[in-house]
């Protein structure tokens, strides 16, 4: 008798045919759908491929029902196992969500001694400390911190500028540390700083603690000054003077740099990137501009300026994407979050691009006077005097009134893209995110219509052009994969 | 412009669905014959396409939505077992 069994068995059609499993399909251009499956994968297909697919009429000696198969599209008599799988696939990208929030964000001060048009926050008056967190406030927002359940916590000082306060970040570390020393999580800091202020004692301070240094580059020095007005007009050369003065003290990999995105920038990519570039960093997040802040003070913020930012992205992508096959490593963090969730079997925990959405459970923000707030965006609106994400107080409300209230559950529950109109059919929506804040500040309602949608538009012409791109080249997909999977 | 759709072929929640898609493009009044879906299709100010380039869009985002709740009413019963398989072991589920 045989070992194996014959060839034709494996050819003779399958007695029962085949099962669809849940899918979504979107068209991609004129003539291809995306369909994606629960956990994220996805096959590119033809109307009539889909059509037959669908009906279940497609021949399973097609190359097509191959890989639809492997990527669990449909079940089989030969495939059982298939839902099991992919319920695992699923529970390994929702994993994180039971984590509940990883980064706290602590407003150490707002005051500032830039005055960026486009930021809601800062107050230009550097010498009152009324904006100032005080030790009491800190000390209740830690309380709340290490309520969280998360293994790894992410504390990070955000402002104005919070080495103003430099003392409250000091205090807040090492109070953070001695709790640490019983809680035993994975504890993290950041400064997010303009540089502009830093001197030897934080930098000392800095590495004694390990902390990350995140600051802000928008590009050459003429679009960064204008950007970022300060007494001196010399914000870009402090910040290339912190950088390097950063990376000695500290290291190479202990400074990230993030870009905001303004009208002055739409005309500049390649420039920008080329910034970054020389400064050597090895990616830059090509970021959309913000509907908070300068935006919505400038009316700077509609349907052209989207058009006009995503040409600027794309013409950025694929001056990167060149830069990768001419054998030069660099990154952009946007699509590398995207294509991590479209080839890996993980979540990133980039906040605005989860559903449920990332306010509150992904990421939460305390206020220099102890209001604390669903997001950072969350607090630019209330600046903006729209309080409705701000969750409570640290000195009058419980953990369970801050994230148990309806503040955050109201928001998180109606915004959940798995049952939102357009969102609840999309083939994108295992990439995407909801984003209740940003549908809330446009469109005054948590859920938003995704048709007209920035936050749609741009994500939904973000996928197609991923998925284009690493459709049409080999390369540009090997070099996807390696972003893909950088973790 | 007016776009038919037999009822005997589409259900209004194909219609309905589409309709909703093409909000930023156009405003479609959506009533009921006998035997027949008729939706008025108007271009909404401020965007390039025709009437005629819309109504065929909106042809295509018809049959698309139609093929769409054929998948769904297919795959929900799987759909359902896949999500409570996934989350009854995350712990994200309540007591
Ligand atoms: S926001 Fe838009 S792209 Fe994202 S899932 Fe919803 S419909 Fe799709």
């Amino acid at each position: 008798m045989s070992r194996f069994q014959q060839l034709a068995e494996f050819e003779r059609p399958l007695a029962a045919g085949y099962e669809l499993l849940p899918f979504h399909f979107t068209a991609l251009d004129d003539d291809n759908y995306v369909a994606t499956n629960v956990a994220g994968e996805f096959v590119v297909l033809t109307r009539p491929d889909l059509e037959a697919f669908s009906s279940q009429s497609l021949p399973h000696t097609s190359a097509l029902y191959d890989e639809l198969k492997s990527k669990h599209f449909l079940i089989d008599s030969d495939s059982d196992v298939a839902i099991d799988l992919l319920a695992l696939k699923l529970r390994t990208k929702l994993a994180p969500l039971a984590n509940f929030t990883g980064l706290h964000m602590f407003v150490a001060t707002l005051r500032c001694e830039h005055s960026c048009p486009y930021c809601q926050v800062s107050r230009a008056n550097d010498d009152r400390t009324e904006f100032d967190m005080s030790e009491a406030t800190a000390l209740k927002a830690l309380d709340l911190v290490f309520r969280s359940p998360n293994p790894a916590i992410k504390v990070e000082f955000q402002g104005g500028e919070p080495l103003l306060n430099f003392p409250l970040v000091r205090f807040v570390v090492e109070e953070a540390k001695r709790r640490n020393e019983a809680e035993r999580r994975n504890l993290a800091f950041v400064i997010a700083t303009n540089l502009a202020v830093i001197d030897d004692e934080i930098l000392d301070f800095c590495r004694t603690h390990a902390i990350l240094i995140s600051t802000s580059l928008d590009g050459p020095a003429d679009l960064h000054n204008k950007n970022r007005p300060r007494p001196g007009h010399d914000s870009h050369a402090r910040a290339v003077a912190g950088i390097h003065a950063c990376r000695s003290a500290l290291g190479r990999d202990q400074v990230a740099a993030l870009m905001t995105t303004t009208a002055g920038s739409l005309g500049r990519v390649r420039e920008i990137i080329d910034e970054y570039v020389s400064l050597d960093f090895d990616g830059i997040f090509l970021r959309p501009l913000s509907p908070y802040g300068f935006a919505m003070k400038t009316k700077f913020y509609r349907g052209y300026d989207q058009a006009r930012w995503l040409d600027f992205y794309f013409e950025g992508l694929d001056y990167i994407i060149d830069l990768n096959l001419s054998g030069f490593w660099f990154i952009e963090h946007y699509a590398a979050l995207i294509l991590r969730k479209m080839l890996t079997p993980f979540q990133p925990g980039y906040v605005d691009l989860i559903s449920p959405a990332g306010i509150g459970i992904g990421a939460i923000a305390y206020n220099y006077d102890g209001d604390v707030y669903a997001s950072d965006e969350s607090r630019m609106l209330a600046e903006m005097g729209d309080k409705t994400f701000c969750l409570g107080n640290v000195h009058t409300h419980s953990f369970e009134d801050i994230f148990l209230g309806d503040a955050l559950l109201g928001p998180l529950e109606a915004s959940f893209a798995g049952s939102a109109p357009m969102c609840s059919w999309c083939a994108f929506e295992p990439y995407c995110g909801a984003d209740p804040v940003f549908h809330h500040a446009t469109q005054a309602d948590f859920v938003g219509k995704k048709p007209l949608s920035a936050y749609c538009n741009r994500n939904m012409a973000i996928f197609r052009g991923l998925i284009q791109r690493m459709r049409s080249n080999p390369d540009v997909r090997a070099v996807f994969e390696r972003w893909a999977n950088l973790g | 412009m007016l776009a038919e759709f037999p009822k005997a072929a589409f259900t209004a929640e194909a219609i309905k669905r589409a309709a909703y898609v093409f909000m930023d493009r156009a405003d479609i009044s959506l009533q009921a014959t006998e035997s027949q879906w008729q939706c008025m299709i108007t271009a909404r100010a401020g965007q390039s396409f025709t009437v005629e380039q819309l109504a065929e869009a909106f042809r295509r985002e018809v049959l698309d939505q139609d093929l769409r709740l054929t998948i769904e009413a297919k795959t929900e019963a799987t759909r359902t077992a896949i999500l409570g398989l996934a989350f009854s072991r995350t712990g994200l589920q309540g007591e």
